[in-house]
């Protein structure tokens, strides 16, 4: 007997063919055949997001072969949280459901935790492909870079937004009193000193506003030899840790010439301090926003000259699969070339993080205009990293607690400091578990 | 056209039943004990229709020791080995009710109405019995739905906070303190008509395999509204966890000023939400 067949039977069973077609064509992430999709994350915003978006056009104008769906992660409530750290909760998540992104933005610490559930793919297994990074080409990112971006000798990720710290200062009040810059910390202490103006016993304008902040206290810690960890070890207690502490405890409620804030930066605009240590970053801001003439000068220099730096890196990541990963490869290759960088650093402030990149013609045009960048650019070649570990974010967290506790004098600096050490050392054991 | 969506449907029902049924099919429920009248805070399990009681929580109670032996997989109570089968779950060990009655020289009552089971201890001493086989116990975690809470705390400001803690088979929550401030650091305030509630607590990975996200934190307050906590205030940080790893820091929330703290709750993308209770 023939059945018939309904044109709405067949119809039913062609669209669910062409939907299991599609499914499956899915899985190999192709918008077309012969080319691959990727994904990369980032957490840009403003001017740094549009100048990402106009590298990325051009990278899929010049490998058709590529599509990328370009990401951007940001804290749903910057009141509750900032956008790097929803990316890497973001990242975590992913990895654990095996669903990671091909590309994304990595703070040096959280590389060191990829590394070890195996989430990454070093950039070192491209080096010797085609599209590969010759020897040459990697001695052209400044070492500091390049080191950050190692781990067991092996490098892994690119650096891509990178920035250092500067210290800017007030130049009408610098000249007022007849001042040039401190370059060293015992000049910074005697320069506040002068600058800071009373009336009667009150303080109405002070030396130096600052944040009591690990990263105030990385300041004086590197450039007196100091270290903050070594190894598993927390180490950032030592007898320099505790003088560094305390020339901000001396400066603070002794001398009463360093003012506290929470606000630093707005405090400086508004000349309630004529120092403030930042980083580069800052630079576009005051421009825009900075009512009087101000100066960059570098970091004060103690036993040796040591600057922190901050900023992250490309990394790519382990998905299992290999054209996914060349792709991946080859976009970070392209963000991090010579005449992409270069742009990247002129459209958003941020260092450039090649040698060549930081020599090339339009480069120099633009320091021309942009003499604030100068002081940042030499820095770079005394620049050291800051703790790759993981737990690294918390410590920074119990030294922020120890800055403050010191400077508000409900502990001594060097209480503080134990206490924050012995957190520290407390936390790089029991993340290990069993092991 | 009609009779392919019959086959769509009925093929996602019995999905949906297989599934539940599969999820079913190992439940555990949770009872009350009570010791010569006293209830306990610990909670028995009632599995494959018998209970079981936590070794170490019926020892504090009737004022005997208890021992797990490694080497020869055995526990004691009272002095005397453990008939029949044990559970851990967590860091938990759970022996046979009716065994431990015996050890106690204990007669047990079961009510499963009322989910409970009452022990009652007499006063006189008694033999050991003679031959005691040794317990043999499944040492892998049995993956639970439910939490049990091992100490109920005050969070009245006036008495001390007492550490509490809550644990599935992937992580245990312990909170050591809970304070509330109207200031941090002498500059950052609430907003108006709100508090800050700072909770001190550590994450340990209580499984075998690595745990690479761990999850998000929030709490609850009195009228069940859920709060995320103010990360730059706060200095707990995501890690990686290896077995028997621990994380630990702060939290500070922001809260209505007259919100009650009741639970800490710890979601993740592979099990229902662990919930902690403050009180």
């Amino acid at each position: 007997m023939k059945r018939n067949y309904p044109a709405s039977f067949i119809g039913s069973l062609i669209a669910a063919i062409t939907v299991l077609i599609l499914l499956c064509t899915q899985q190999g992430n192709s918008a077309s055949p012969g080319s691959t999709t990727i994904t990369m994350w980032h957490t840009m915003r403003g001017g740094h997001k549009e100048a990402v978006e106009e590298l990325l056009k051009k990278f899929m104008k010049e490998n058709p072969d590529i599509t990328v769906n370009l990401v951007n992660v940001s804290s749903r409530d910057p009141r509750m949280g900032n956008d790097y750290s929803a990316l890497y909760s973001k990242l975590l998540e992913s990895i654990a459901q095996k669903t990671p992104p091909d590309v994304a933005q990595v703070y040096e610490n959280w590389t060191t935790q990829f590394i070890d559930i195996n989430a990454l793919v070093p950039v070192d297994s491209f080096k010797n492909g085609k599209d590969g990074l010759d020897e040459k080409d990697q001695q052209d990112f400044f070492p500091i870079f390049k080191e950050a971006n190692t781990y067991n000798g092996k490098l892994w990720t690119l650096p891509f937004n990178k920035s250092i710290y500067v210290l800017y200062y007030n130049k009408s009040l610098f000249k007022a009193q007849n001042l040039s810059y401190p370059k060293t910390w015992d000049e910074l202490r005697t320069s506040a000193q002068k600058l800071t103006v009373r009336n009667g016993d009150e303080v109405t304008q002070y030396g130096i506003v600052f944040t009591p902040s690990v990263d105030m206290f990385g300041h004086y810690l590197y450039a007196h030899g100091g270290e903050f960890i070594s190894g598993d070890t927390a180490v950032f207690a030592s007898p320099t840790g505790v003088k560094d502490l305390e020339f901000w405890v001396q400066l603070t409620n002794t001398d009463r010439t360093a003012l506290p804030s929470f606000n630093a930066f707005d405090d400086f605009i508004k000349q309630k301090g004529a120092i403030y240590v930042d980083s580069t970053s800052r630079i576009g801001h005051l421009k825009k926003e900075c009512p009087f003439e101000y100066g960059i000068a570098p970091v004060p220099s103690g036993s040796t000259r040591s600057y922190q730096f901050a900023g992250t890196n490309l990394a790519i990541f382990n998905s299992g699969s290999d054209a996914r990963q060349n792709a991946a490869w080859r976009l970070v290759k392209f963000l991090t070339n010579t005449d992409n960088n270069a742009f990247w650093a002129m459209s958003t402030g941020y260092l450039p993080v090649r040698q060549s990149a930081a020599k090339s013609a339009k480069y120099q045009d633009y320091l021309k205009s942009h003499p604030d960048i100068n002081v940042g650019l030499q820095s770079l070649q005394y620049a050291k990293i800051q703790p790759k570990n993981p737990a690294w974010e918390s410590i920074r967290g119990f030294i922020n607690d120890a800055m403050y506790e010191a400077i508000s004098q409900t502990a001594t600096p060097s209480q503080a400091l134990e206490k924050a050490a012995m957190y520290s050392n407390g936390l790089l054991k029991s993340m290990k578990g069993k092991n | 056209m009609k009779r392919h969506y019959h086959i769509i449907i009925y093929a996602a029902v019995a999905i949906f039943v297989i599934t539940m049924s599969l999820a079913r099919a190992s439940s555990i429920n949770y009872i009350t004990i009570t010791v010569d009248g006293k209830a306990l805070k610990e909670k028995a399990l009632f599995k494959d229709s018998y209970v079981y009681v936590p070794l170490d929580a019926i020892a504090a109670a009737t004022g005997t020791t208890s021992e797990w032996n490694p080497q020869k997989k055995r526990a004691i109570l009272n002095g005397m080995p453990l008939k029949g089968k044990a559970y851990k779950i967590g860091t938990v060990l759970y022996v046979p009710a009716i065994s431990a009655a015996q050890n106690l020289n204990a007669t047990i009552k079961v009510d499963h109405k009322k989910g409970l089971v009452a022990f009652a201890t007499r006063s006189v001493a008694i033999k050991p019995p003679t031959i005691i086989p040794t317990v043999t116990p499944t040492v892998k975690p049995t993956p639970i739905r439910t939490v049990i809470p091992t100490v109920t705390a005050s969070v009245n400001t006036n008495e001390p906070f007492i550490p509490v803690k809550a644990e599935n088979d992937v992580f245990k929550i312990t909170v050591t303190n809970l304070e509330s401030v109207n200031t941090i650091k002498g500059h950052y305030t609430p907003q108006a008509g709100k508090k800050f509630l700072v909770i001190y607590l550590s994450q340990q990975n209580v499984s075998n395999e690595v745990q690479i996200y761990t999850g998000k934190l929030a709490l609850v307050d009195n009228g069940g509204n859920a709060y995320e906590y103010m990360e730059a205030l706060s200095n707990f940080w995501l890690l990686v966890l290896r077995p028997g790893g621990i994380n630990f820091g702060y939290l500070v929330f922001e809260v209505p000023s007259n919100s009650v703290p009741m639970q800490v709750v710890l979601s993740t993308t592979t099990r229902p939400p662990l919930t902690l209770n403050l009180r």
